[in-house]
């Protein structure tokens, strides 16, 4: 920072004698030093990651390997593939309530029109997905989180680097064959 | 009495001397201790002087504060139970690794290999679980009694912060054993902090040193569990210790502590302001007889009482601390005995128990999470009700009642209604949000379900209350009474309904039909 001369202008008639100066400089100084060693605590303490340590692009499968209305479980991306009509959703296995992982539940009744079985449930607080990733029933905020997805020669890519936050789906968000 | 004569009696010249009596005389003795064994009153005042250990209580202490049914012995109960508590914890120390692949291990080691290890973890698990209830109790019992009126404010807002801290203390720790419970119950928690106004995610990454739960997380709760979270709470006891004494020791009734009038209590409150200048240096009490410093607030004999309501801390007030202690140990003993603290399957990030939930003092907030935006239940609520509890002395400032239980039979009656209106009210809610829904009434915008119907609901429940009591025709302090109570209520009722009725994805299920693990300790 480029060093700049300042006068610290006085109110009119304001005189500062001695003893206020001195005792403003020990009390200003006080604090100056106690907010600097509080800074530098949470600095020396800021956590140094970044985002999705795990992210980088994930090859999950051939395209045709996934049946419309099928959700496979890829634990080592932490996220779902789910075939949706108009294409693939990479469904973010967190909850975006709270954070907990959404088990696929492939028994219970379906809470969509692609399938007649299968849901997300989440353990922590009661909140449902369907294959969509929609919130159906519970505390959830928002849908579940997604990942961009690209077809390369018929093999799905997925960009787990950058989580995508919907407000809710639409079919834009599948990507199709 | 009886024990002190007797005692007397051995140093009467016909008896011989004992051992002990000699030891007493030797120089060794003289110098450790300086005074004799506290037979006489001399020695039992010097004892209390003299002692470093002793020297927190008075001389003398009012028969109102030794009265079981006036404290339950719940704040020197509190304060047992951190000293056990830091006692097991440095034991466990030696014994633990803050690493995720070391720390699961080293607690399976505890229970199968460690001689005395499981006895050594369940002391810790529960005493911990104890000390939650015991302040929560302590808490109540200053409030029911109103021991937070003036002179008392600054230590029931201290006392807040304790309680505060106790909960964070207990839940630093839940991380430590790495096991599922712990992984998920951390995960929740900082994920509710992501809510922390401004700061956002940031207040979560900061908490867990990364984007989730792992090893910087262990080193970050490891080090706020042994390290920061007891200094903050040693440092604050302390602190409400010497306030204790300074405020003029255990709040009692005014017909106690003086001739009656409330000035009598705190000179510096007295409704008469003082003029000239020495009654500014020595304020006048005109209850005391005397008291060395007038400044001081003090237990001393008064006036119209004489000095026979107050008796010597030794024996009268050890001999309850003892057993305050002790059967403190003993309970804790047996319940280590009958039941071992749990240990679930090692952290995996991949799978979530079904049903997480959360331990059974957070189960409350767990609960109003079902129903509302985790902004609201799991930040401003709570905040909310810390801030209220702070504030209740600045509000409800009657003498007339201090030291009575519910201040009189109407603050009963009013304390009764309330806990069953509240207790009623909170079923029919709870029931209603589960088999008709909230969300599937108004699902759009969010805002309704998440933020404007729960504090709706809240605000007409709270206008209720207060219409319902007005047939008592309530005085202030009848009314934080009403409210107290309500709030007591609802921190019962829903840790209830939260830890004992809910099974799988967190419905309700009666607590006989709960999956295994369906209680979180
Ligand atoms: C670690 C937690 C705590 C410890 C170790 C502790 C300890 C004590 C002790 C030993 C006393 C003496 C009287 C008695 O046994 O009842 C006391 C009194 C008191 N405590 Fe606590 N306490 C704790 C938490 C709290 C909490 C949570 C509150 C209220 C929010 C509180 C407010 C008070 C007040 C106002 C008094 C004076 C009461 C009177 O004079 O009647 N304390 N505490
Ligand atoms: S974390 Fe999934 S519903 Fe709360």
């Amino acid at each position: 920072m480029a060093a700049q001369s300042t006068t610290i202008p006085l109110p009119q008639g304001a005189d500062l004698t001695r003893r206020d100066y001195l005792r403003l400089s020990l009390w200003g100084g006080l604090c100056i030093v106690t907010a600097e060693s509080l800074a530098a605590t949470v600095a020396s303490l800021w956590p140094q990651v970044k985002a999705g340590g795990f992210g980088s692009v994930v090859t999950v499968g051939k395209a045709e390997d996934f049946p419309v209305g099928s959700v496979t479980s890829f634990p080592e991306a932490r996220l779902y593939i789910s075939r949706v009509e108009s294409g693939f959703l990479a469904l973010s296995r967190k909850c975006t309530h709270l954070g907990c992982v959404v088990p696929w539940q492939k028994d219970e009744p379906s809470l969509d029109k692609i399938a007649s079985q299968g849901r997300f449930n989440c353990p922590c607080h009661g909140g449902m997905f369907d294959r969509y990733g929609q919130v159906v029933a519970g505390p959830p905020p928002r849908p579940l989180d997604i990942y961009p997805i690209k077809i390369e020669g018929g093999k799905i890519l997925v960009d787990t680097g950058k989580t995508i936050v919907r407000v809710a789906y639409n079919p834009s968000q599948a990507v199709g064959v | 009495m009886n024990i002190d004569d007797n005692i007397e009696s051995k140093r009467s010249p016909q008896k011989r001397f004992s051992l002990l009596d000699r030891l007493q005389e030797t120089v060794l003795w003289r110098s450790l201790f300086r005074s004799g064994y506290p037979s006489t009153d001399e020695n039992r005042a010097m004892v209390m002087f003299n002692s470093f250990f002793l020297h927190i209580h008075p001389v003398k202490v009012k028969k109102n504060s030794l009265r079981i049914s006036y404290t339950w012995g719940l704040g020197v109960i509190s304060a047992y139970l951190f000293f056990l508590l830091t006692i097991t914890g440095g034991i466990l120390m030696f014994l633990y690794v803050p690493s995720v692949d070391q720390a699961y291990q080293d607690m399976q080691a505890l229970e199968t290999s460690v001689p005395f290890g499981m006895m050594l973890r369940n002391l810790h698990r529960w005493g911990a679980h104890l000390m939650v209830l015991v302040v929560f109790l302590h808490m109540c019992r200053v409030f029911y009694t109103g021991g937070y009126k003036t002179p008392r404010e600054a230590n029931w807002m201290l006392g807040v912060l304790l309680w505060v801290f106790t909960l964070l203390l207990s839940f630093s720790g839940y991380l430590l054993p790495y096991d599922q419970l712990s992984y998920w119950a951390i995960t929740v928690a900082t994920n509710i902090a992501a809510y922390t106004p401004i700061l956002g995610d940031k207040a979560r990454v900061f908490l867990l040193g990364s984007y989730d739960v792992g090893q910087p997380a262990l080193q970050r709760f490891y080090a706020l569990h042994i390290f920061l979270l007891p200094l903050v709470v040693i440092g604050l006891m302390g602190v409400h210790f010497w306030r204790v004494r300074k405020d003029g020791g255990l709040s009692a009734p005014l017909s106690e502590t003086s001739g009656g009038s409330p000035e009598s209590v705190d000179p510096r409150h007295s409704a008469s302001p003082q003029t000239d200048e020495q009654t500014q240096l020595f304020p006048k009490i005109p209850s005391r007889t005397y008291g060395l410093m007038a400044l001081v607030k003090r237990t001393g004999p008064m006036v119209e009482k004489g000095p026979d309501d107050t008796v010597f801390s030794w024996p009268h007030l050890m001999v309850m601390e003892l057993l305050a202690m002790l059967s403190t140990t003993i309970f804790l003993l047996f319940v280590s005995l009958l039941a071992n603290a749990p240990l679930r399957g090692w952290a995996d990030p991949d799978i979530t128990e079904n049903p997480a939930k959360a331990p059974w003092y957070f189960s409350n907030l767990q609960e109003i999470l079902l129903h509302m935006s985790p902004a609201l239940s799991g930040i401003w609520i709570p905040v909310g009700v810390i801030i209220a509890l702070m504030a209740v002395p600045y509000f409800e400032r009657r003498q007339e009642d201090v030291g009575i239980w519910f201040a009189s039979s109407k603050g009963r009656e009013i304390c009764v209604w309330s806990s069953v209106y509240t207790t009623i009210a909170l079923i029919v809610l709870v029931l209603f949000d589960e088999y008709i829904g909230v969300r599937s009434l108004v699902s759009s915008p969010a805002i309704f379900p998440e933020w404007i119907i729960p504090l709706g609901t809240m605000g007409a429940l709270m206008a209720i209350l207060y219409a319902g009591i007005q047939r008592w025709q309530p005085n202030g302090r009848e009314i934080a009474l009403a409210f107290f109570t309500a709030f007591v209520t609802t921190y019962f009722v829903l840790t209830i309904s939260g830890q004992f009725f809910r099974g799988i994805g967190l419905h309700l299920t009666p607590v006989w039909n709960l999956p295994p693990g369906g209680l979180t300790f």
